[in-house]
């Protein structure tokens, strides 16, 4: 592998803590693999490649039209402008993201087989890209090793054990995920919230001040993470879970936020200088009802689901 | 270790054959995702190990680490004979595994670094991000300049890549160093 000009095969596929990019060598493949202040070098030979796999998978861009999709409804659900600038901004960074992922290609993992590795190529993560890549790199390898002719393949085939499809041994039962504990603090935490929002609502806009956005942040950073760690988790339960979080989205914009938005404006459109943090909230029956209802129905539905489900697995 | 036939990249499920035509439209049996499949005639090449000979008689020269074993070609460093278990060939040069090592510590043989820092990366964030919280520029731009002048010559990165994030940092030390030098000197004339 002498040192030599190297030509690139691909752009930079980006990542939070750094990029990955392919390089053709003389003689070798490189894969540089930059975490910012130090890049990691992994070099092929061509004349060690055996094989170069390539598979289609992975449609994000279904999520992605599911968050524009919510965002829509929740913005034209939306009472305050507050809440429709809020949805239409996260709705139309959803709708740029979807569009630039559709128009990068479908994506791809490409695994690079030599006698001792099979390497997974982190630069090519796209179809697109993984047709650019393998227009280069075929004919570079076949000038390294040759070509592989019907003939050797096919005594190489023979040698090779057969693998009809019928003959496959059957999959190896899948892995006992622990399913985790969040989604049952998250419902927890709604019971809890729906005192605290009783509570708020009820008192003067100091309190709702100190409270509300404590309930929120809790419940929205809680919510992601149940979402997150939700993969082993029965349909049902996800249900249940998608419905909570789709309501916490909404509460605060629509619901509880906006009955003590307009106290909390009152308050200090009557005393602009020192604020009469005392005002009494003014949210009606309605509002606290729903506010507080909606969170202690859905903690225990949950709760219940969470449980059979946990019971389920058990027996 | 090694490996037998070819694996699904995304289910890692073994491919039977049939699939190694490398036609389009092929799907793996296991997860049905769409492949594309190039195998190359290293797949089909026998692997050979080398053995080392043994020492027939005693005029014949042996390994400098097995007298047993035949020598089978000489360091380029330091000249030991070798036989073919210890010799390791680099493009170019065959070495010893002492020599070996010596020269991967010294970064020496550069077809073989595995990671490089990248310096002109450090010297651009030590120049850019402290100025977000002002003060630390007092320290950050001279220490961004003094890389720069240490590091201007140590290796970069291995595919070709330029000097601007040096340049860039440069340029952002000295407009920062002369703003904070014309902070003072104005505080100075206010005060006098």
């Amino acid at each position: 592998m002498s040192e030599a000009n190297y030509r690139r095969l691909t752009r930079r596929n980006r990542t939070w803590t750094g990029f990955s990019q392919a390089w053709l060598g003389s003689d070798h493949l490189l894969i540089v693999n930059s975490i910012r202040f130090v890049e990691r070098y992994q070099r092929f030979a061509l004349a060690d490649i055996q094989a170069i796999v390539v598979s289609e998978g992975g449609k994000r861009a279904v999520w992605q039209s599911l968050v524009v999709l919510i965002c829509l409804v929740a913005g034209f659900a939306s009472q305050s402008s507050l809440g429709r600038g809020f949805f239409s901004v996260i709705g139309f960074c959803a709708l740029v993201v979807a569009i630039l992922d559709i128009a990068r290609g479908p994506r791809c993992r490409c695994v690079l087989q030599t006698a001792v590795s099979r390497e997974r190529l982190l630069p090519i993560s796209r179809m697109p890209s993984a047709r650019a890549f393998l227009a280069v790199m075929i004919p570079a390898i076949e000038a390294a090793q040759g070509n592989l002719s019907t003939e050797d393949l096919a005594a190489h085939a023979a040698a090779t054990p057969q693998i009809a499809p019928a003959m496959l041994t059957p999959k190896p039962p899948p892995l006992d995920r622990s399913i985790g504990f969040t989604p049952e603090v998250l419902f927890g935490l709604l019971m809890l919230d729906s005192v605290l929002v009783f509570v708020a609502l009820r008192s003067s806009v100091g309190v709702a001040l100190g409270l509300l956005p404590t309930i929120y942040f809790a419940e929205f950073l809680i919510g992601i993470l149940a979402l997150v760690q939700s993969r082993a988790r029965s349909a049902t339960s996800l249900a249940v879970l998608i419905a909570a979080f789709l309501c916490i989205l909404v509460d605060p914009f629509a619901l509880s936020g906006i009955a003590a938005w307009s106290s909390l404006v009152n308050a200090f459109r009557q005393a602009p200088s020192v604020p009469q943090w005392n005002l009494a909230i003014g949210a009606s029956a309605g509002t606290l009802l729903l506010a507080a209802g909606w969170r202690a129905t859905m903690a225990v539905t949950g709760l219940t689901v969470c449980h059979f489900e946990r019971t389920a697995r058990a027996h | 270790m090694s490996f037998e036939g070819i694996v699904c990249s995304a289910c890692s499920w073994p491919l039977p054959p049939e699939l190694w035509s490398g036609t389009e439209g092929q799907h793996c049996l296991s997860c049905g995702a769409p492949l594309l499949l190039t195998v190359f005639p290293a797949l089909t090449r026998p692997h050979v190990a080398s053995l080392p000979q043994p020492v027939a008689a005693d005029l014949e020269a042996s390994c400098f680490y097995h007298a047993q074993n035949r020598a089978y070609a000489p360091c380029d460093e330091c000249g030991r004979f070798l036989c073919s278990l210890c010799t390791l060939e680099i493009p170019g040069r065959i070495l010893c595994p002492v020599c070996f090592g010596a020269n991967m510590r010294g970064r020496k043989i550069e077809n073989l670094e595995s990671s490089r820092t990248m310096h002109d990366t450090i010297a651009l964030s030590l120049a850019v991000f402290p100025a977000f919280m002002f003060w630390p520029v007092l320290i950050t731009a001279p220490l961004t300049l003094f890389w720069i002048v240490r590091h201007w010559n140590s290796p970069s990165s291995v595919p070709p890549r330029t000097r601007v994030r040096f340049y860039l940092a440069g340029l952002v030390a000295v407009c920062e160093i002369s703003f904070i030098v014309l902070l003072i000197a104005a505080i100075f004339l206010v005060r006098r």
